[in-house]
Order: structure tokens, then sequence, then C-alpha cells
């Protein structure tokens, strides 16, 4: 055991000698201060480069050739994780070093125009190359990336970072119960109950509007931070909406504003759309050349970031999709996890809770991704305690097989939820009774209806010992009818019920969800 | 940076997501473009709502879904769409 490999850390060199020419040794220093800083704290790790013809070879598997080609990084992800069973994995670099993965949105259409839903989940999973993000929905590893600029030439951004995950020392759960959050005031339900399950009180939600972007420096200074908010792609804000649904966007939270201001330590959680997009600052809409926000989090020193890469769904009112995705990551953070291990969990505990999980929710689970080293732990947990004369590693030892156990518990358990998890796909055509009452009942609840999306529900066989009750095909749904809605302005209420979502069993055993 | 040519209109943007809102639009012969304007509220700019329901030729270049346009001109003949 004491020769196993604790954390890897995957990158590829090619590509970062590429971005930073000869300053790509700053690079290497820190990437070797950050081993020599883990194996202070127990850890074993080893620097692996995709990339590498002799090292892969080892592996046996083939070098990256390409970049930016998701189908031979997922492989060669695989094939190091298989060979060396890390409990971290950490992808070094933004996405032109190591590209999140390709997988297809299953919401694609006229109302979301998102064609990808990209993300890292796949090399989180035991299952090969895929486009289709129903094929990832048990995942198995501790996975995080540390990410650099996208497109930049300056290394001082990454080194920063991993100068930062190198002296990172855990600190006491009440620091991190001190929360700072924002929500969308059309959005305040939602984010209320989301932050009294994570942090037992409401106190510090702020709603914008009547708040705007200009924090206080002791809100900011707080160490988690919970969005829920509207967010753009290549914007580094995120904007609030009044909760009568009128028409204005204030800005909510601002990179620009935040830089310099959040502190070292911080965890973030963004349920904002586009909040985990690591686009090149060149490209910037509301300022050219500003990095996004998780980006700038993670530049201010934030341990972590989870967030998501395209358009995120969540009821305006109760908990749903991004919602549950963010809390569950938050509530495995304040209770000792490492980053990596709380987002797995987090992940876990999402497609158990959705069972069987609609489209929106394999979106949401394809495109959360955990930005820092997977390996810190924001929060202390007491070590074993050992007798004098022991080795000073030896409590490391302890952890470590601790560590093994839970790792082996949430492997076994992401493969039970790949073979157990009815999936949804994409089918042709809907069926018209079921389509029809689904429009008069949008109507009848003031929604003008609008795009439809049909989906089959795949069911794995039924295990032997299910008794038949269980396994009646009479409740089962086999599948799913998506529409799209639009609230009609005439129903416009500031205090009226907005509805969320209608599952019903048809009589054709169709499950039907209406999304206004 | 490429030219286009369309109609403005507004249109729902991502129902039931959280970036829900009615986007301004360029209906263009190869389909739907969402405007943006550098510097512009992606939700709400009150710049690109006075286009809305114009024929509109501008200057852009797209971002997957999205038309950042730099600048525009009406089009006063309704058949100057070339």
């Amino acid at each position: 055991m004491a020769d196993k490999i604790d954390k890897v850390i995957v990158t590829n060199l090619g590509a970062l000698r590429t971005k930073y020419r000869q300053k790509f040794s700053m690079i290497q220093k820190a990437i070797t201060a950050l081993i020599t800083a883990d194996q202070k704290r127990g850890l074993r790790a080893q620097l692996v480069a995709v990339d590498d013809s002799t090292t892969m070879r080892r592996f046996s598997a083939r070098p990256v050739a390409r970049t930016d080609d998701p189908a031979q990084n997922k492989a060669a992800v695989d094939a190091i994780y298989k060979a060396l069973a890390p409990d971290y994995l950490m992808i070094l670099g933004s996405i032109d070093v190591v590209p999140h993965q390709d997988l297809k949105n299953p919401l694609y259409g006229n109302t979301d125009p998102d064609p990808m839903a990209l993300g890292d989940i796949p090399y989180a999973c035991e299952a090969p190359y895929s486009k289709q993000p129903q094929d990832f929905v048990g995942p198995t590893r501790v996975v995080g990336r540390l990410p650099d600029i996208t497109n930049s030439t300056d290394p001082a951004y990454i080194v920063n970072l991993l100068n930062n995950a190198a002296s990172y020392k855990p600190l006491s759960q009440t620091d991190f119960t001190k929360y700072f959050a924002v929500s969308a005031q059309i959005w305040q339900k939602s984010s209320d109950l989301s932050v009294v399950k994570t942090f037992g009180n409401d106190q510090s939600l702020h709603d914008v509007p009547p708040d705007n972007s200009e924090w206080s420096s002791d809100e900011l200074r707080r160490m988690a931070h919970f969005f829920n908010c509207h967010g753009a792609s290549l914007y580094a804000q995120f904007f609030g909406q009044p909760a009568d649904g009128s028409q204005n966007f204030p800005v909510a939270l601002d990179a620009e504003y935040l830089d310099g201001k959040t502190p070292n330590g911080a965890v973030a959680a963004a349920e904002c759309c586009y909040g985990g997009q690591l686009y090149d600052p060149a490209q910037c809409l509301s300022r050219p050349g500003q990095a996004g926000i998780c980006n700038t989090y993670l530049g201010n020193g934030a341990w972590g970031f989870l967030g998501s890469t395209t358009i995120a769904y969540g009821p305006p009112e109760g908990n749903a999709q991004a919602d549950l995705m963010c809390q569950y990551f938050l509530q495995s953070v304040l209770t000792g996890a490492s980053l990596g291990r709380a987002t797995l969990e987090a992940r876990q505990q999402f497609v158990a809770a959705s069972f069987p999980p609609d489209p929106s929710d394999i979106k949401t689970l394809a495109q959360f991704n955990l930005y820092g080293d997977p390996s810190i732990t924001p929060v202390h947990t007491a070590q074993a305690v050992l007798p004098s004369g022991v080795k000073s590693l030896a409590p490391y030892s302890a952890e470590r097989s601790d560590r093994h156990d839970r790792r082996r518990f949430l492997f076994r358990h992401g493969i039970s939820l790949t073979e157990q998890t009815p999936v949804p796909r994409r089918a042709a055509k809907a069926r018209p009774s079921i389509l029809n009452g689904l429009k008069l009942k949008s109507r009848e609840l003031g929604m003008e209806p609008g795009e439809t999306l049909v989906f089959t529900i795949r069911h794995h066989p039924r295990p032997k010992s299910m008794p038949n009750g269980l396994a009646t095909t009479k409740s089962m749904a086999t599948g799913f009818h998506v529409l799209f809605a639009q609230r009609m302005e005439d129903t416009q209420t500031d205090t009226g019920p907005r509805i969320i979502r209608i599952e019903r069993l048809s009589e054709r055993k169709s499950m039907v969800s209406l999304c206004p | 940076m490429q030219d286009f040519v369309g109609k403005v209109a507004q249109k729902p943007f991502a129902t039931g997501s959280k970036s829900e809102h009615q986007a301004v639009v360029l209906e263009t012969n190869q389909g739907d473009l969402v405007l943006r304007r550098q510097g512009g509220n992606p939700f709400h700019d009150a710049e690109l709502e006075r286009l809305i329901g114009k024929t509109i030729r501008c200057r852009g270049q797209t971002a997957g879904y999205m038309l950042i346009i730099s600048d525009w001109d009406e089009c006063r003949n309704p058949s100057d769409r070339s």
C-alpha cells in the first residue's frame, strides 16, 4: 500500500510549453513544490503527462497527439486511472491544455441553444469515451481541475494557484458556516431553501434587486460563497431579476469588483448559467480582458469553485437540478470531505435523488465541474491519535486506509448507479394524446406552450431479489415529454404561484414535465 | 468580422433555465442569432431593444448561438437584405 500513488496530476506538458514557452519552467517548479507539499501531508503525488509517449506506454495507452481531442484525452485519463487508481485525480490546465469532454446537450433545440453540455464528468467515470451524457450517470473517481487561463501566455496565474494548493491548511467548520450568498430575487424562495439546508439559516442570503453588486468587504471575506443568479456566456458577471419577473437584470456579482477582495481558502458554488465557463478573457463581453468569475475566485486564492459550463436549470421555488448539485457539494465540504470527494458525492447523491434522471438532470450532471485541487480538504477533521514514538507519518497511514475504504465504497456506488439508473434517450415523436394534454394543461396554468422534446427511458433488468410489487411496470415511467412553456403576460402577478414543473404518470405510462 | 443582414425580433430564450429572458435576435437566412454588444447587459440591452422590428445590416462575429455586433445600420428598403 505504501507504494500506491495517492494523487495524480494529469496535464499536457506539450500544450503548457506551447502556451508559456521559456516561462514554462516556472510552472514545472510550482508543480514540484506542490508534490513536495503533498508528500509532507502524507500524499504520494505524481505528475503524468498525457502527451508523453514513454509515460503513456507504461500505462499501455497512446499519448494524446491532438490536445483538443476529447476522445484521446479520455482514453489517456482512463488508462492512468486504471493503472494507478489514485484517490485524487487533478487535471492541471484549462480547456486548451486538457479539454472538457464534448457531451451532447440532451435539451438542445430551439429553446436551449447549447449544442454541448461540456464537462469533466467523463474523466470521473469508468465508461469509455462517448458524446452521450447518459453514459456517465455513475461517477466513481475523485476528479477536479486546477485551470490556468485559457489562451494565456503569462504563467503567474497558474503558478499562484499551484502555490496556493501547496500551502493550504484546513480550517475549522465554523470558518465555513459564516457564508455569503446572493440570489436573483425571482429565485429567492429556492435560494432560501438551499442556504437553510446547507448552512442552517438564511441570515446571509442577499437578493438582487434590491441589493446591488457592490458587496462589503465583510461579506466578501467569508469563506463559503453561494450564488443563484442569471449568468451569460462570455460574461464576467452574474445578474439578478425582480420577483415580479420583469425584464430587468441588474448586475449581482462582478469579477472586476471581486478581484482581490475574496479570501484565500474560499469555497464557492454557483448555480448560474456559464458560472464555470473557462473562456479566453480576450473574448469577455462585459469588459475585454476580464477573466471569468470562476477564474477570478481561484486567482484570489479560493480553494474550490463548483460551476456550470453552459445554461443551467433550477426552479424558482423548491430545489432541483443546479440547486441540488451545489447544495450537496457544499454540505459535503462542510462535513470534512475533500473538494474532490465532495464533488463525487454530490454527483452520486444527485443521480440518486433524481432517480430516474430527466433530461435536464442529465444536463446538470454533465455541465457542473469542480475547479480546484481535489485533494484540498477545507474543513479540518479529527486525526487518529497515536501513541508516542510512532513515526510522524503514521497518522497518514490511518488516514490513507480510511480514504481507500471511502474510495472503494464510492467506486462500488458509482458502478451500481451506472448499472441501475434508467436514462432518457431522445425519441423521434411525441404521442399526440400526451402532447395535447400537456399543451392544454399549460394554457390552463396561464402559459403559452412552446417547443416539445420527447425521450424514452431505458430501464435496466430488475434485480432477481426485487419484489414484484416494486418491479411492476404499471408504476414505471417509460418516457419523458418535456414542454417548454412561457408565462403569458396577462397572467403574471407579483405574488401568484409559479408552476415550476409538473410530473405525472399518464395512461401511457409516460412521465411528463412542464418547464416554464 | 462578418457582415450580417436580418430582421431584429424579440424571442424567449432558454425558457425554464437560469438565463431565461426575452432575447433580441437577428433573424437571418441561416437561422436566429442572439444579439449581444460589447459592454451591454446580456439580458436587457436598451440599445439593441431599440432595433426590434427593424431590418438591419450589421458587422460582428459569431460565438456559438450569439452574434456580437459592433456597428449596424437600419435598412430603409426592406428588400435590401442581400
